[in-house]
């Protein structure tokens, strides 16, 4: 199910809300351990059998973990290898064989397996839990229902944010729902939600008429606007996600950290990933990074220490050479700013230089992430810079850009600035502006629904006789 | 405004939220849509409605003498029946009761029925009575009707008798909009008391509790009260959409069936899809999608121009564009190529005796360009410098009837407006000067004229190969949030054969075909092989009645043939072309496959 269906809005939320927060303390776990089930089987039920597997292995893991005395690491390197065995196996299986058929020319047959949503999101997640565990952070949860609970729950389940179980665990057994919280939680799903539909899915038509193209079809300008808006696109796309997770884990009485900070106003590539995707980044950094030895070895082993986490994060996000090379550009340019330093520099002209580089380097980033292949990406990118000068079809740019997505674009730039954050916490204090700001979240509630809405209206060609 | 403070005022708002849900759920303990009912009987209704059936044969009717004033008088379509026609009078009403008197004549003898009832409405597909009080009925002054009759559309007072050709009838009676009795309540909704009873008090408790909780935000947790309306007013929202499923299987306004209810277990087993089944359920039946998606067409059509991957839309004149036609193809010159290609492939047929026609129909937007909203940048002609390079070079007939279109657009439509096919009259237009320039070579070859022809106008459209009347294939390829009816808002000419010929069709991989033999002894006894794209389906109303036999390949949308393949015609249909040993071979393609015909001898 998808926090954007009309399924989830109107029937699966409004349900399990006020069960939830009509229900006594006591079972409101239980209530949403149900619902998160639920949630997770609705679209196929298989999928469902992956994650309690998962759940049983790292309650299991986590036990022996935490009794052990002299076989700790073993259990450990038992459980996180079965994890990331069990990842492998559904996210990169076909990859892998893909690959070893074209390196080493063997004809081994591909698996049909097809990946369960949200796999890299809760695999994490459990393995955060074991090794906080094995680091002595957290015990071991004995009550399996209460482990399922952190793995499975609905909010973060398919898209994030990634909750480290040492951030949540007290919030499992001890948290208070109240009024302030939920109307937190129903205001900041309703801006993940329009978000996602009123300005990812726009933005997403203009990147997709473009990206679906041979590059020879569009000329430079396209491609860039192309670019930019695929850029916006998966920030509020993924932003959005996030906003809704968030939002509904306030409504259940949760608190999970934040996963975007305003990433596109970054200086440099360093900080930008310390706005966007902070759950993983975090992760790796946590589970990834200190372990490597962080920054605290050498410099040359600091640098293969961020090639490593940044690799590992390329792969992270999908099983295909583009990730894997995006993953790397985002590195290397980490690396080279930590050699050089230069992204500490100030100044006003630096500082706009700084904006403009980053921006740049994000966005050829993204144009290996969003591209189908590595030749696609690479003919986009000579595209962009002009080496493709023969071009087989002249579009108008209104066949890119409607007024529409238009509208949503210039929405989208400043939206992706801090420039309204004052504004909502001035509200508290002024009424009209309160008021306001409430009458304006439910219009873009019902914005959003009837977008929705109408993508469910499909007419049949043909009349019926 | 409201604090919620005091015990009095929260039971005030119990009490009037009581009353909204009790109105709501009112079709759990009555049937007709009881206060929607009530309220257009008592208020809103301003007409009485009054049917007069002339049952006899075809041509009986009646006539009203002459209209009386306040008197509306209709005879509609839908009431005209293989054995008379009727008709339909509205008369205005108010509290008061109003006399009428009308005289009307009977053409036919018949059986005459005279239908007092109430106006025709409904809440979705469901009916429900907007009743009516009529009295003192008279025909020729013979009292009919002594006490007061409640009547709606449903359940109308009829008074039937035969009358003769010629007869002429005075009608009079009175009416008034209904005086609401208690006994309404049990004749027209059957009011279930037990159940009324049990709905409010549970209402009355349910909302007690509620809006105790929630004044506790404010009393004790001293929450902002705007807060607090903003999150009722969201959870509300939220709650609307599953308080009334519609149960209607049949979505009008998009054409098509809604998906049924799917339950848990079929047959015994478990149902692996419940989950998609019940949001595909749920997403054709929640309350108030009608409004969200009218909503979001409403926003849609502030945008003057909407585009997608596959067609641009102009929300003001309804017109719709292919992706394909609105773009300028920028090929470097391959003109000399393209025109060696097809050279070799007419001297193949040549070599056969089979004389060669290529036939080149224009795009919509040759014709249409200035329709194309919001775009600089269309083509004049797609591919034009192509098509003058190959009429000024090549040792065939190239057949562009650009000219012949733009004369007849000034006419009539010669391409739909929501697809990207000609109209039957733009296809006749090609047909006459392709025909025009086949007469030169073959001039016994018989041309068809309108008048072989009935001719209809119609809506729908109508341009592809399973000649089903559709909505267009560019407005699907949009899927645009509109009344699909609605956006058909132009009339097409169209042609039926007076002697229609049925064709042999063969659609299967890598094979569509269609076939057909003209047994008019009077037709050029002349076989013609026609190939090409979907224009021929429109043409085809014409082309084979000129001919004794004529086969047609379907070059393109060919099952298990990709686009570029469609178009190696030597290779694919070299066999085909001998052994059908035609005497004319017509490629008729659009001006934007041009660049395929570099395919033509590819193997």
């Amino acid at each position: 199910m998808l926090f954007s269906s009309m399924t989830f809005i109107f029937l699966f939320m409004p349900i399990v809300c006020v069960v939830y927060l009509l229900a006594k303390k006591s079972l409101q776990n239980m209530l949403l351990l149900i619902a998160s089930l639920l949630f997770y089987a609705w679209g196929g039920p298989n999928y469902l059998a992956i994650m309690l597997l998962n759940i049983l292995i790292n309650y299991t893991g986590a036990l022996y973990i935490d009794r052990s005395v002299s076989h700790k690491k073993t259990f450990l390197t038992l459980t996180v290898v079965v994890n990331l065995g069990i990842l492998i196996y559904f996210k990169y299986c076909s990859f892998l064989i893909d690959n070893i058929n074209g390196l080493l020319s063997y004809d081994l047959p591909l698996l049909e397996v097809i990946m369960p949503i949200g796999i890299s999101f809760y695999t994490f997640q459990a393995m955060s839990y074991v090794i906080d565990v094995y680091r002595g952070e957290v015990k071991a949860q004995r009550n399996i229902y209460k482990l399922a609970l952190y793995i499975s729950l609905f909010p973060q389940l398919v898209a994030g944010p990634i909750v480290k179980y040492h951030d949540v665990n007290h919030q499992i057994d001890n948290r208070t729902v109240n009024f302030r919280k939920v109307t937190y939680g129903v205001k900041r799903f309703i801006i993940g939600l329009s978000k996602k539909i009123l300005l990812a899915n726009t933005l997403g038509a203009v990147a997709d008429k473009i990206f679906s193209q041979p590059v020879e079809q569009f000329d430079s300008a396209t491609a860039w606007i192309g670019a930019v808006a695929y850029a916006l696109q998966l920030f509020y796309d993924f932003s959005g996600y996030s906003d809704m997770a968030i939002g509904l884990g306030y409504i259940f009485g949760f608190k999970f950290l934040e996963n975007f900070n305003y990433p596109y106003i970054s200086r440099s590539i360093t900080e930008f990933w310390r706005r966007w995707h902070i759950s993983l980044s975090t992760w790796f950094k946590e589970y990834l990074y200190i372990p490597l030895g962080g920054n605290r070895i050498s410099p040359v082993r600091t640098y293969v220490n961020l090639f490593i986490v940044f690799l590992a994060t390329g792969i992270w996000h999908g099983a295909s050479w583009n990730f894997v090379v995006w993953g790397l550009w985002n590195g290397l340019f980490i690396i080279m700013e930590r050699i050089t330093n230069w992204h500490k520099k100030d100044g006003p002209i630096i500082r706009f230089i700084q904006h403009g580089y980053t921006i740049f380097i994000f966005l050829i980033g993204w144009v290996m992430f969003r591209a189908t292949n590595m030749t696609y990406a690479w003919d986009y990118l000579k595209n962009m810079f002009g080496f493709i000068s023969k071009h087989t079809l002249s579009h108008d740019f209104i066949y890119y850009v409607d007024h529409i997505e238009l509208l949503a674009f210039g929405v989208a730039v400043l939206c992706s600035m801090p420039l309204f954050t004052k504004m909502l916490t001035l509200s508290d204090k002024h009424v009209i502006l309160k008021s306001l700001i409430n009458a304006w979240l439910i219009v873009l509630f019902i914005l959003s629904t009837a977008l929705i809405a109408s993508s469910t209206y499909n007419p049949f060609i043909y009349f019926r006789f | 405004m409201m604090t919620l403070t005091s015990k009095k005022k929260r039971l005030l708002l119990t009490a009037i939220l009581t009353v909204l849900l009790t109105v709501l759920l009112a079709p759990v303990y009555s049937d007709n849509n009881m206060f929607a009912s009530i309220l257009e009987s008592t208020h809103q209704n301003k007409i009485a409605r009054i049917d007069i059936f002339n049952a006899g044969n075809r041509d009986n009717k009646i006539e009203i003498l002459p209209p009386p004033p306040h008197l509306n008088v209709q005879y509609p379509e839908w009431c005209r029946y293989p054995n008379g026609q009727c008709s339909m009078l509205e008369a205005k009403i108010s509290r008061d009761w109003r006399t009428y008197t009308l005289q009307f004549k009977v053409i036919h003898d018949g059986l005459i029925t005279i239908g007092l009832r109430g106006p025709y409405k409904a809440s979705g597909q469901a009916r429900f009575p907007v009743i009516v009080d009529y009295k003192d009925m008279r025909i020729n002054d013979q009292p009919l009707l002594s006490s007061i009759q409640k009547n709606w559309h449903d359940a109308p007072y009829n008074y039937s008798f035969s009358a003769r050709d010629g007869d002429v009838i005075t009608l009079s009676f009175q009416t008034r909009k209904h005086h609401f009795r208690f006994s309404d309540f049990l004749t027209f909704y059957h009011l279930n008391g037990h159940l009324l009873f049990c709905v409010v008090i549970i209402s009355f408790f349910i909302f007690y509790k509620v809006v105790q909780y929630i004044s506790r935000f404010k009393i004790i947790e001293r929450n902002s009260r705007i807060d607090i309306i903003f999150l009722c007013f969201f959870f509300l929202l939220l709650f609307m959409p599953m308080m009334r499923i519609n149960d209607d299987d049949w979505l009008a306004a998009e054409n098509r069936k809604a998906h049924p209810y799917v339950p848990l277990f079929t047959n015994h087993q478990f149902n692996q899809a419940y989950g998609t089944q019940v949001e595909n359920w749920f997403n054709d039946h929640f309350f108030g999608r009608t409004q969200l998606v009218r909503l979001n067409a409403f926003i849609q059509k502030l945008n003057r121009v909407i585009s997608n991957k596959a067609a641009v839309f102009d929300t003001q004149t309804n017109w719709l564009f292919n992706d394909s036609q609105i773009n300028q193809h920028v090929f470097p010159n391959y003109n000399p190529a393209l025109l060696a290609s097809i050279e070799k492939f007419h001297a193949f047929l040549s070599q056969n005796g089979i004389s060669f026609y290529l036939f080149i129909v224009p795009s919509k937007t040759d014709l249409y360009a200035d329709f194309v909203p919001g775009y600089k940048n269309i083509p004049k002609i797609q591919n034009e410098a192509q098509i003058r390079f190959l009429e000024k070079n090549a040792s065939f007939p190239v057949i562009f009837p650009i000219e012949a279109l733009r004369q007849a657009a000034r006419k009539d439509y010669v391409y739909f407006k929501t697809e990207h096919h000609w109209t039957e009259w733009g296809a006749f237009i090609g047909y006459q000067t392709l025909m025009e320039r086949i007469r030169k070579d073959f001039p016994g070859v018989h041309e068809v004229k309108e008048t072989d022809y009935v001719t209809f106008y119609d809506k729908r459209v109508r341009g592809d190969w399973e000649r089903h009347f559709t909505l267009g294939q560019t407005f699907q390829m949009m899927n645009l949030p509109y009344d699909p009816q609605k956006l058909l808002d132009t009339e097409y000419k169209y042609y039926t054969p007076i002697h229609e010929i049925t064709p042999t069709v063969t659609d299967i991989p890598y094979y569509k075909i269609k076939s057909f033999r003209n047994p008019d002894p009077n037709a050029s006894a002349i076989k013609v092989f026609l190939a090409g794209t979907s224009m021929n389906e429109n043409l085809l109303q014409f082309l084979p009645y000129s001919f004794r036999q004529l086969t047609y390949y379907r070059l393109n949308n060919v099952q298990n043939v990709s686009y570029q393949d469609g178009f190696k015609i030597a290779s694919k249909y070299k066999n085909d072309i001998l052994k059908m040993d035609p005497d004319i071979f017509i490629l008729s393609i659009n001006s934007e496959n041009i660049p395929e015909l570099l395919n033509l001898m590819r193997d």
